[in-house]
Parts: C-alpha cells; structure tokens; sequence
C-alpha cells in the first residue's frame, strides 16, 4: 500500500520522501552513503581528481614542459614516480597537469551537450506533431554530418584551441543525447499518470516538470556519465587523428605519443591512460548511485 | 626538383636534385659493398621471389613526369633516366639509357645512348622497341610545353638545346648550370617516357609503358589501388658477377600502410620485407629482439626548418633574425630527439649533402648557440629584453615535428620570444605558407639531396623559383641573391663547393630567414633474406640487383 | 502506421536535401587554402592552379556546381579523387569493408550487451551484478585504440603473430584471411559498445520491472520469469536500440582509428583524408550516404519502438 500512495503522489524530485518520518539531516546521508558505497567511492575519486586539478601547480615537482626534467624515457623512481618521457618530461607533473585540460574538456563538453539535447529531446518527444518531425529530422541531419568536418571548420575560424574543442565535443553530443532522450519521452508520455494528469486538468509545464522529468533524468544522467568518458577519449581520439592541440598537456596526447615509441614504454603509456580509466570510472559510478538515489520508485522498491 | 605530398594525410615533403659539377665520360661501375650488406654473408645471387613492399600514401598519378612525391619508390622501376649520379657517394654513377656522356664545355654535354633498351610489354599499345635519343628530346618537348609538368624547374630557366641526332643526344645549358648532372637524373621528374605518349596523348596516369627492369601488373593500379610490378622480360641489364638477367626479382608486391605501428607489425610479422624506423632506438631495440634483422643506416636529407617572414615586424630587423638564429640549442634537438650522435647541426646547407655544409666548429663561428645574445640583439632592437612574436606551425601527424615543437618553444622562450602559438590544420597552415602569410612558421620536412632548393631559400623567388614560400632575404640584399646565382655557375666541383660556403657566409651575414635545424640518420631495417641493398640515396632505386634468399 | 511511415520518408527526403545543401555550403566557406591548391601540391604553377581550378569546376557559381553533382550521383560517375582514383570505384571497394566490420561489431555488442545487461538487472546489487557493472565501466574507461594497440603487439611479441595487414581480403575472397582480419578489431569496437548498451539495458530493465503492466500480469498469475522476459525486455530495448541506431550511423562514418590501425581499407580514414585535403566530391558524396542510410535506420528505430512498446502509437 505504501509503494502505491508514494508513487501516485505527484512525483517527487527530492530524496525526501513524505511519508517517511522525518530523520537528521545528516542521518540520511549517512544511510545514503550506506546504501551506496559504490557511489561513495565515485564520488571520492571525482572529487580527488578535482582537486588535484586545482591544485596541480602547488603539488607537482617539475613544470609539465620541463625538458630533460629526468633522463629519457626513465622508469618509475622516488623523483620521478610515473617515469619519464621521451624528451625527459616527468609524467607525474604531466598527469597533475592534464587533469586540467582532460577535466574541462570532459565535464564542459558533456554539460554542455547534455543540457542542450535533454531540452530538445524533451520538446520533441513531449510535443509531438510537427514539432517533433521538425527537431527529429534535424537531429538526424546532426547525426549524419561529419562532426570531423565541422571540428575542422571551427579549428579554422576559432583557432585549434581547448575552447573550440569543447564547443565541437558539445555539439556532437547533442544529437544523440537529444535522441535517446525523446525515446524515453515518447514512452513515458503514454503513461498513466500524464494521461491521468492531463484529464485532471494540469498544466504541460507541471507536467513536464514533475512526471516527465524526474524519469528522464535517470536516463540522462546515465548517458551523461557514459558520456563523461566518451569526451575525454574522443580528446585522445583527435590526437591520434591530428586534430589535437599538440602544445597542450593532455593525457590523451601522451597516450597517443607513448603508443608510437617502439619499445613501448610501459610507464609512460600507463599511467596518463590509467588517468583517463580512474576518471571514467569515477565518474561511472558517481552516476549510476546518484541515479539510484534520484530515481523515486527504485526508492521506494527499497524500502520494502 | 620539388614534389610533394610525402608522408601520411598532412605529410609534406620537398624533394630536391642532387648537386655537383661536371664529369668527363666514364663507364659503368659496380656500385660498392653497404655497411649493411658488408656484415651479411651471401652466396651467388638467386633469381626469382616476390619482394614485398610498403607505401606510406596512396601514388596518385604515376606519370613520370607529373607524379610527385610517393610514387618515388616505382618511377625508377618502370622508366630510365639518361643517367643518376648518386648524391650519398658522388663518384657512383648509374648509366641507364646514356651509356656514357662527355661533357664538351660549359654548357654542352652530349649523351650516348645504349641500344637495346628496350620497352616493355604495355597494355597502352605501344610497340615493345628500343629506346632512342628522339624520346629524350620529346620528354623535354613536353616540358616545355605542358603546365604540369614537375621537371620544368629545370627545364624552363636551364635548359637551352636538347637535340638528338642518331645515337646521341646534346643538351645545351642557359649557361654553365651546377647542378645540371644531378638533375636530369631525378627520380622525379628525370625519368623518360616512350614519346607516343606525348605524340599521342596516351594517358599515362594508372598505367605505364616504359623500358624499366619491372612492368605494371595489368590491372593492378585500377582495381586495388595499389601497384604490382611484374619484372620486364625485355630489360637489357645482366648482372655483371653472376651473368644472370636483372632484375633478380619477379615481382613487387606493394602494400599501403599510413599507421606506423601496423607498418612494425607487417614488417615483424614478413608481411613486408624492409621497414624505416622512427629512430634509433627503435632500430636497435627491434634487431636486439630479433637477431634476423639488420640495419642499413644512411643520413636522412631531411630536416625541420624555423621560418620568418622578412616582410612583416619584427622579422624585418636583421637583429631580431639573428637573435632567433642564436635561441636554437642544435645539440639539445640532436640530444632529446635522436639521441647524441645520431644527427648533427644544420647550417644553411644541412651536412649530408657534404663538403657543401659547414662542419659542426665551423658552424659555431655563424649560429652559436647563445640565448644571451639573443636578448642583447633584442634589445637593442627593441629597448626591451623579451619581445612579443606569433609563430604558427601545422597540427601534423609526422612525428619529427611533433618531437620538434616543444623543444622549439622551449628554446624561443629562454632567448626572450615570448611567444604566441597559433596552431593550425594542414590545409589552412599550407595555404598561409604557401603565400606567406604568417610571421613565422614552425614547417614540415624538408628533404633535399642538393644545396640548390635549401639556397634558394634564402632568394627571393623561394626555392620554387616562381614566388611561392619565398621567405628569402634575397629580396632585400641583392649580394644575396648574386651570390646564390653564382653557386648555380660553377666551373667545376672545387668551384662549386667554394661558392655555395660563400654565397651561405653572405646570408649569414644579414641574418637568414629560413633555418634548418638539424638532420639525421635514416634507419631502416630488413630481414636478412634480403641481400644487396644499397646505401645511395634516390640512385639506389634504379638498381635492380637486390635479390631475395627464401 | 502506413501513413506515419509515408509522411517520415517524405520529411527525410527535404531533409537529405537540406543536408546536402548544408555540407557543400560549409566546404566552400571553410578558410583556407582551397582543393585546387592542395592537389596543385608544392609544385604549384600559377597556370597549373588555375587549369586545375577549372577541371574541378571551382570557378563555376556554386548553382551550378551542385547541379552538376547532384547529376553526378544520378549517373553514378563522380570523377576523380584527390589521390587520382576514380571516387565510385573507391567507394566501391571501400563501401564493404566498413560494413562487414560494422556487421560484425552490431553483432558482438548484442550478444555481450543485452543479456549481461539484463542478467544484471534481474539479479540486482548482487556480485555478479557488481562484476558486470565493473567490467562495463572499464569498458568504457579503456580506449578503444589503446586495446587495439594491445591486441597487435602481445600477439606479436609473444608468438610472433599478427592478422593480414597489408591488403584487406574479401570474405568471398579467402575467408579464412578475411575473418583474421575483421574480427579482433570488431570485437573491440562491440565491447567498448557492449559497456554502454549493458549499463542502458540495466537500467532500463530496472525501471521497467516495476511498471504497472507488469504487476497487473503478475497478478494474472503468470511466472515471474515470462513476465520479466516478454514484457520487461520489450520496453527496455527502447533505449538500446536507440543507441544501436546512433552506433550504425557513427560507425558509418568508419571506425577511422580502428581501421588504420588494423590497416582495413575501409571508408572512415579515406574520409578523414577527403576532409583534410579538402575533396568537395567525397565529402559530399559520403556525408549523403551516411543521412540516407540514418534516416533509414531512424525509422526502423522508430518502428521498433511501436513494435516493443505497445502503448505507443502513430498517428
């Protein structure tokens, strides 16, 4: 009966569940953080790489661009904990100093794409009619366009720099996440309760707003964690097409230099990829435990 | 000569003619034993095999004489030259349709041509006859009178008479021309083609008819895009030691492989028989792990060159162009990327061409290594210790010049540029450098096996000849530009030497706008079932003595 | 459904045409030097520049340059790439390679993705749950070049093995060469995939077995393992097969990394090239494949939902 009443109940887009007792706020998290360890650890690792971010040019010994900072290509040793490049540059310093880059490009991008196709997926799949064939038709105009092409195009007009790169990651972003979005609109719009609603006489923003949105929102920040690491690899894709910023510290570009050297050497090429792994994970799980926590059945599906 | 389009989507590369004087008639010679093949044991050469090649790009055309850049490993094999004197050993020269020469005066060499070079079977319908004097004259007819023609470098300001008459064929030069002898020899834009094809019309763009020790395999081209070559039952050459016909090889198998790393893996795995490593260390670390391959190690004529734009502030002050010819750490380049000993400085000529380059205590007195000059010449041309520049460069997938660009603005930097990058794609950055319209450019490879192209650098009319990529304060100082045309008029090899140190002093003196950093040596590796490879540069691809023992 | 089905091709049609008339107008405004001076090379002539920009139509109005190749598509013969090949045998040749390995990548992420994703469902929070989730998300993290670069190298330095790298074979061809060559790289490209439509599946799976429809079948009586099978499956492919649509048509662009790697003369590394080096015919040509078989694809999408959704209805 409980499970029932919660759910009928205008959907509710807080952990806050009404029906519960009312509990410290600080209890709460705690049961969250208990229910959800995987998530802590996301988190934990999210916020690490943050701060490292910010504070690279406090912790790391060398300049990222130091030449010859070490020997060539040296493995890994108390002054040089993730080894040398093929120029001397200690990877330690590089990999503090990429997070910067890989972080902005990753988190602005997606944001960015995420935000603005979530908005379009929802119109479309909510609105229907001409609407929807209008952004529906235009989306797959977005999809078979050569992103490359239009990455290209701004390189020239805008300058090969970070800033174009995540405006190009955006853009390219959008027409899936906008797609995949009005599919799950398109389902939950025949669902009961927005029928229900709509007869009742609500208005087609409460709608959206407190039935269609919380359950995208699932979906999208599913998409948008998956995502999180599609951009950060699509800038270590770009430098391996040359379409990089070859100047810039980047844990792609390092991954990509360390590939071509023959032998391979191990730490160089590990340690700024494991930097790309640790930050998709991180990010992966933070994701999917937010999802859990947000999503307002599977809560209630807990409790019992 | 120039051509283009070398390595990969945004490879450049500027190949050039070789140099020299004159030579008085010789005849053939056995090219000299490699340091390569000097370690290899081999018995008596055995016909027959299929060699296995590699291309880093698509070909395009493969018409001799429009084709540039990657084709440079078949035009040799389809089609002859007069003769190819080797830029790697000047004293080896390859006799191909002229079996001897005489150099008559200055300006006048007479060419003997050889019977019996004959062409081979051809889908194109041309007879299978030999080559004469009279298709040396129509290549040059076609020069003159087709646009794209890539010899016209050479032919259009150099070439006055070029007649045959029964067996010989005269050239007469615009004057006594210095790299005459290196530059009809070219493997681009050197080769012959029969003359029905200019008579004619015939297209020689995907197939080919010529008097080479191979032959397309028909269809080959068209249908794969890659080459096959099939040996020419009608080639003239015997190996002089075992009497057997060249070429030794039945076919050439060519496969297209732009990514280096699956280039290692067909090569390791013999699906490609010679493979060019990024650097020495890969070299050695690939034949420590593998005790059948050796090595053949020659220097690379190529090298990664700064560029300024004398026009445009602040590359206009002779100081400040010094100052940035005195940032540059060679040694540090040479060090970080090579590894110490396996490349030198570059002057303005860069040293594998020879006795034309400065040596490295000789090279000190012009291009030190100085950063603090470089701030005093700043400042005394600005009042300032650092000044402000934008430098561009191509976002490009050639690895030296990935390797190079840090280490550059590193350097800039300590010597007081402070500077601005302004990366570009490879078609934007090529059109602005191509009209100059930059400041100053980081560039791609340039590979030259003469003085000539990295002299006419510093000319006004760009090492093109016709404006393009000019950079050269030839256009301000006209003692330059006369002591770069001078070097083009030697008397003889010792006068030809002097006059490109001198006419590279003179630039020195007013402080050059295109500098060479540094070259390298070339590795490249094979199996050691490949014998008789050798070490000559561009002349080396027209012999046809390789053979393989599987 | 008829009508839906009507109406979409019609408003795909303007758009293939709007996207055709988007593509040549952004190639022809991009900065730079233009294809003319790219194909011209360092060797350029003055006259040789300016024949060449006549031969490729370059000076003609931009009307007339589209109609003449709009009647090139017609007739099937499009000239001459910036290579010298003619592009219709190229894309001939290069049009199948891609697909076969796109084939085979669909394949590999469906057969990895769905069922793992739904096992992981069903048997929530438990270990299997987290290993799967785990080996997803590494999925993702790894790129998928990286794990290519692997894929050659340990073989190679372990038994001196490597697949056929200097010419792509033809399944009909030699079969045997053909599948040593297509499928390590397309098992690579499918799990990286595979990650993504595991965790999709997952979660749809997740929200769809709590949908009213179901308890009301459960109340029915029937067994919980039919329920979850025919009806929960059915919803949450909706999401998975979105992405699977959004695979296809990225893939078509061609796994241009992949294939330079593995060295398969496919269509996505001549198409980054026709970009760089600023081929109109290809780039063009190719981007209209591409729409045409998305707007394909988007509609079977579209009519799979209605197929898996029930509830979901065209007007």
């Amino acid at each position: 009966m409980t499970t029932e009443l919660s759910e009928r109940a205008p959907a509710l887009a807080s952990p806050l569940d009404w029906t519960a007792p009312v509990i410290s706020r600080r209890r709460r998290i705690t049961r969250v953080a208990r229910d959800n360890p995987l998530g802590v650890i996301g988190l934990t690792i999210v916020v690490t790489l943050v701060i490292v971010a910010l504070l690279a040019p406090l912790i790391a010994p060398y300049a990222p661009d130091e030449l010859q900072a070490g020997p060539k290509l040296a493995n890994s040793s108390l002054s040089h904990p993730f080894g040398t490049d093929n120029l001397g540059r200690d990877m330690f310093s590089r990999v503090l100093y990429g997070a910067r880059i890989s972080l902005m490009v990753g988190l602005l991008s997606v944001l960015f794409g995420t935000l603005v196709g979530t908005a379009l997926g929802i119109i479309a799949g909510y609105v229907g009619g001409i609407l929807d064939a209008f952004i529906s038709r235009l989306v797959d105009m977005a999809i078979s366009f050569p992103a490359l092409l239009l990455l290209l195009i701004m390189r020239q007009v805008l300058g090969a720099s970070i800033q174009t790169l995540i405006v190009a990651i955006g853009i390219a972003i959008i027409p899936g996440v906008a797609r995949v979005v009005r599919g799950e609109v398109v389902s939950q719009r025949n669902n009961q309760y927005v029928e229900a609603a709509i007869v009742l006489g609500a208005s087609t923003p409460r709608i959206l707003f407190f039935h269609i949105a919380p359950n995208v929102m699932a979906i999208a920040i599913i998409v948008m964690t998956s995502l999180l690491g599609t951009a950060v690899l699509a800038e270590a894709s770009l430098s391996f097409l040359g379409l990089g910023i070859p100047s810039a510290v980047t844990w792609g570009g390092d991954v990509n230099r360390a590939r071509n050297s023959f032998p391979v050497h191990v730490p160089w090429a590990f340690f700024p990829g494991a930097a790309i792994a640790l930050t998709v994970l991180g990010f992966s799980l933070f994701g999917d435990a937010l999802r859990d926590v947000l999503d307002p059945r599977l809560r209630s599906r807990r409790k019992n | 000569m120039l051509a283009a389009m070398g390595v990969g989507a945004s490879g450049l590369a500027l190949a050039a003619a070789c140099g020299g004087g004159s030579s008085s008639s010789s005849t053939d010679k056995s090219p000299a034993a490699t340091t390569a093949q000097a370690t290899q044991a081999s018995g008596p050469p055995k016909r027959g095999g299929v060699w296995k090649a590699s291309n880093q790009g698509a070909w395009g055309t493969i018409d001799p004489m429009v084709s540039v850049g990657n084709a440079t490993g078949i035009l040799p094999k389809l089609y002859n030259v007069l003769i190819s004197r080797s830029n790697a050993d000047p004293t080896f020269i390859f006799y191909d349709l002229a079996q001897s020469f005489e150099q008559v005066d200055e300006q006048t060499y007479v060419f003997k041509i050889r019977p019996g070079v004959k062409i081979a079977p051809n889908s194109l319908g041309i007879a299978e006859r030999d080559m004469d004097a009279l298709d040396a004259q129509r290549s040059i007819e076609r020069a003159h009178a087709e646009n794209d023609v890539i010899s016209r470098v050479f032919t259009e300001p150099w070439v006055d008479v070029a007649q045959a008459s029964g067996d010989t064929f005269t050239f007469k030069t615009k004057g006594a021309y210095s790299y005459f002898l290196s530059e009809i020899g070219r493997a681009l834009g050197g080769t012959i083609p029969p003359r029905e094809a200019f008579e004619q019309k015939i297209n020689l763009r995907d197939q080919a008819a010529g008097a080479g020790p191979f032959m397309i395999k028909p269809g080959s081209y068209e249908e794969t895009g890659s080459v096959a070559l099939l040996r020419n039952p009608n080639y003239y050459r015997t190996d002089e030691k075992s009497g057997l016909k060249l070429p030794f090889i039945d076919e050439i198998d060519t496969a297209l492989i732009t990514d280096r790393q699956a280039r290692r893996t067909a090569f390791l795995s013999k699906q490609i028989y010679s493979y060019g490593a990024a650097d020495t260390t890969e070299a050695k670390e690939l034949v420590s792990q593998n005790k059948s391959l050796y090595i053949s190690r020659a220097p690379s004529f190529t090298f990664i060159s700064f560029t300024m734009n004398p026009t445009r502030d602040p590359w206009k002050d002779d100081r400040i162009r010094k100052a940035a010819l005195h940032a540059l750490d060679r040694k540090q380049f040479i060090d970080l990327i090579v590894g110490e000993g396996e490349g030198k400085p570059d002057g303005l000529v860069h040293w594998p061409t020879g006795p034309y380059a400065f040596n490295e205590t000789e090279l000190d007195e012009f291009q030190k290594y100085d950063p603090k000059q470089s701030h005093d010449l700043i400042k005394a041309a600005t009042g300032n210790d650092t000044i402000k520049v934008k430098i561009t460069y191509p976002v490009s997938d050639i690895e030296f010049h990935d390797k190079h660009l840090p280490i550059f603005l590193k350097q800039m930097k300590e010597a007081g540029f402070d500077v601005q990058e302004d990366p570009k794609d490879f078609s934007a950055w090529l059109g602005d450098y191509t009209d100059v319209k930059y400041d100053a450019s980081l560039s791609l490879n340039q590979i030259y096996e003469t003085p000539r192209i990295a002299l006419d650098w510093q000319s006004a009319k760009g090492p093109a000849g016709d404006g393009h990529f000019a950079v050269g304060i030839g256009s301000i100082y006209p003692e330059v530009e006369k002591a770069i045309m001078d070097s083009k008029q030697a008397k003889d090899q010792q006068d030809h030497v002097a006059k490109v140190r001198a006419a590279q002093k003179v630039v020195y003196d007013k402080g050059p706008a295109f500098l060479p950093i540094f070259s390298w040596y070339a590795y490249t590796l094979y199996w050691d079932f490949v014998k008789n490879v050798h070490e000559l540069g561009d002349t080396g691809t027209f012999l046809s003595d390789t053979w393989l023992d599987l | 459904m008829q009508q839906y089905i009507t109406r979409r091709i019609l408003q795909s049609v303007v758009m293939l045409v709007a996207l055709s008339i988007a593509v040549f107008l952004l190639l022809r405004i991009a900065p730079g030097a233009d294809p003319a001076r790219i194909r011209c090379g360092l060797t350029c002539t003055d006259e040789r520049y300016h024949a060449l920009r006549q031969e490729m139509g370059l000076d003609d109005s931009y009307l007339t340059q589209y109609g003449h190749w709009t009647k090139q598509l017609v007739t099937g013969s499009l000239g001459h790439d910036w290579n010298g090949g003619t592009v219709q045998h190229e894309m001939r040749r290069r049009l199948p390679v891609t697909v076969e390995l796109l084939v085979i990548t669909i394949f590999t992420t469906l057969c990895v993705g769905v069922p793992f994703g739904i096992l992981s469902a069903i048997f929530r929070n438990s270990p299997l749950d987290f290993v799967v989730r785990f080996g997803a998300i590494v999925g993702l993290a790894v790129p998928s070049f990286w794990l290519a670069t692997l894929v050659l190298l340990v073989p190679q330095q372990m038994w001196g093995y490597a697949p056929p790298i200097t010419k792509t074979f033809g399944f009909f061809e030699s079969p045997w060469d053909n599948l040593r060559q297509f499928v390590p790289p397309a098992i690579i490209l499918g799990a990286v995939a595979a990650a993504g439509v595991m965790r999709l599946t997952r979660s749809a799976m997740l929200e769809v077995m709590w949908k009213d429809y179901i308890r009301t079948a459960r109340a029915k009586g029937l067994r919980d393992r039919s329920v979850i099978l025919q009806h929960a499956l059915k919803n949450s492919l909706i999401p998975v097969v979105t992405v699977l649509g959004l695979q296809i048509a990225g893939e078509l662009g061609g796994a241009v990394i992949i294939e330079s790697i593995f060295n398969l003369q496919g269509v996505g590394k001549y198409f980054l090239d026709a970009l760089v080096f600023k081929d109109y015919q290809v780039v063009q040509t190719l981007t209209l494949y591409v729409g045409v078989v998305v707007v394909v694809l988007n509609l079977a999408v579209d009519v799979t939902y209605a197929w898996l959704d029930p509830r979901i209805r065209y007007s």
